[in-house]
């Protein structure tokens, strides 16, 4: 690694620290696409239990017997800053969730304070009925834009859980304190809550307020626990694997630093 | 694969990969390119907006001519909006009524709105905080000692705060954000290269 880290330095980086993180991600690349093809070639992983997941399968069919509706709020970010990434992962549950709506015809209601977000949403919800072939009930005024201001955004999705017939509400994306607000309104009227956030900040909010929680990253394997797509899997797998050499490392320099005090 | 599918495909990867290796490499060349993709963003995250005005006005129109619950604030609701942006095209966003309305009006609802967050915060710790497994009680406790903590009167206490906010909940904090991190790189890998694409149709 020390090597490469030189190597790169050399050839005209930035710093040592942009040095040290291309060769951290030029690691983690191989791994992850190694992993992928040895999924795809038929290799079983097995994906530990999680209880947020495991909540999101049937709610469809719940709210369509209910005659109620799901509501999915991707939270406070966009598709063009550094929150993308939960954003996405918010984006991985609603695909899973507008496929089910389209099956059992319950359109789940969306919420989004972004307006890039918007036509993204939009667009996985139009896939899912044409996938179904149903496009004459899709409808594009199922993804709301309340506001872009956090704190507008979140009277707007209070209003929503307060007033309007909800099966259960979803919450996964970028969040920060006004994630309580909107969380406590749905608790206090009972409805079933899946929360995620990527926010350490934002999670004791989550886990007070939610019954059942994504914490961290846990949000980004959507796309391996519920449509268990190899690409996605295998991410997993190359995350564990960076993980752990991550916590060698950071126990290696931890004990090279004391025997040098010592 | 279409044609549509390949082309955008092909310019998300390599608009993505002249972004990303920016951040990592000073070349005047790149840098420029950068810029100028960059700046596309921001013109088309622009025209989101007027996405979203109309998007804003359909769902509140719809609400007032079905009499759905609540219809009688989507009429304020329309017609603050287009207060707002009439005098907004008319002195510009710097205007001095602009600046008031949101200054004055905004600005304080939000606040109000935010401030609630202190009650909220005492009824989720009141759920939170009942006993009711190991774990709950492990909560509690901690909770009693670093509420308790902020108090200086017992030296204590304080020093043992200090203690539990520096290192467990430190400890905890990081591996968060080690996972988080992880998750992100794998995202924006598979985006990169193509194996997700949230711009295309799949």
């Amino acid at each position: 690694m020390e090597v490469i880290v030189d190597i790169l330095t050399k050839s005209g980086m930035r710093s040592e620290w942009h040095a040290c993180m291309l060769a951290w991600l030029l690691f983690f690349l191989p791994v992850m696409l190694f992993a992928t093809s040895r999924i795809r070639a038929g290799r079983v992983v097995n994906l530990r239990p999680l209880a947020g997941f495991d909540a999101l399968r049937g709610l469809s069919a719940q709210a369509a017997e209910s005659g109620q509706t799901l509501h999915i709020s991707l939270g406070v970010g966009g598709v063009s800053g550094e929150d993308t990434a939960a954003t996405l992962a918010g984006l991985t549950v609603l695909d899973y969730l507008a496929k089910q709506g389209a099956t059992f015809d319950a359109p789940p209601t969306v919420t989004v304070a972004d307006p890039t977000l918007l036509p993204v949403a939009q667009d996985v919800l139009r896939h899912a009925y044409a996938r179904q072939g149903d496009m004459e009930n899709y409808d594009p005024k199922q993804v709301r834009l309340i506001s872009p201001e956090p704190i507008a955004y979140a009277a707007g999705v209070m209003d929503m859980l307060g007033h309007e017939p909800l099966a259960a509400n979803i919450m996964i994306g970028n969040f920060g304190p006004e994630y309580l607000l909107m969380g406590e309104v749905g608790a206090k009227k009972g409805i079933s809550q899946i929360g995620g956030a990527t926010n350490p900040q934002t999670l004791p909010f989550v886990l007070a307020s939610a019954d059942q929680v994504l914490i961290g990253e846990e949000m980004f394997a959507g796309g391996a626990y519920l449509a268990s797509l190899p690409a996605h899997i295998g991410s997993l797998v190359a995350q564990d694997v960076m993980r752990l050499l991550g916590v060698m490392i950071i126990v290696l320099l931890v004990l090279a630093r004391l025997m040098r005090l010592a | 694969m279409s044609l549509k599918r390949s082309a955008s495909t092909a310019i998300a990867i390599s608009v993505g990969l002249f972004v990303l290796l920016d951040f990592f490499v000073q070349n005047a060349f790149i840098g420029t390119l950068k810029f100028v993709f960059v700046r596309w963003a921001i013109i088309i995250a622009a025209f989101a907006m007027i996405l979203g005005f109309f998007n804003v006005l359909i769902v509140h129109l719809n609400k007032i001519l079905r009499f759905k619950q609540g219809w009688f604030y989507s009429i304020f609701l329309i017609l603050s909006m287009m207060l707002v942006l009439f005098l907004g095209l008319i002195e510009g966003p710097q205007g001095s009524l602009t600046g008031r309305i949101f200054q004055y009006i905004l600005f304080p609802l939000q606040a109000t709105i935010f401030s609630l967050l202190a009650f909220f915060i005492a009824s989720a710790a009141y759920r939170a905080f009942r006993l009711r497994s190991w774990d709950s009680a492990l909560l509690v406790i901690t909770g009693i000692i670093v509420l308790l903590g902020q108090i200086p009167l017992w030296g204590t206490l304080t020093a043992l705060k200090e203690q539990i906010l520096e290192v467990p909940v430190m400890a905890a904090t990081r591996g968060i954000l080690l996972g988080v991190a992880l998750g992100t790189v794998a995202t924006g890998l598979r985006i990169i290269l193509g194996i997700d694409r949230p711009y295309t149709e799949s």
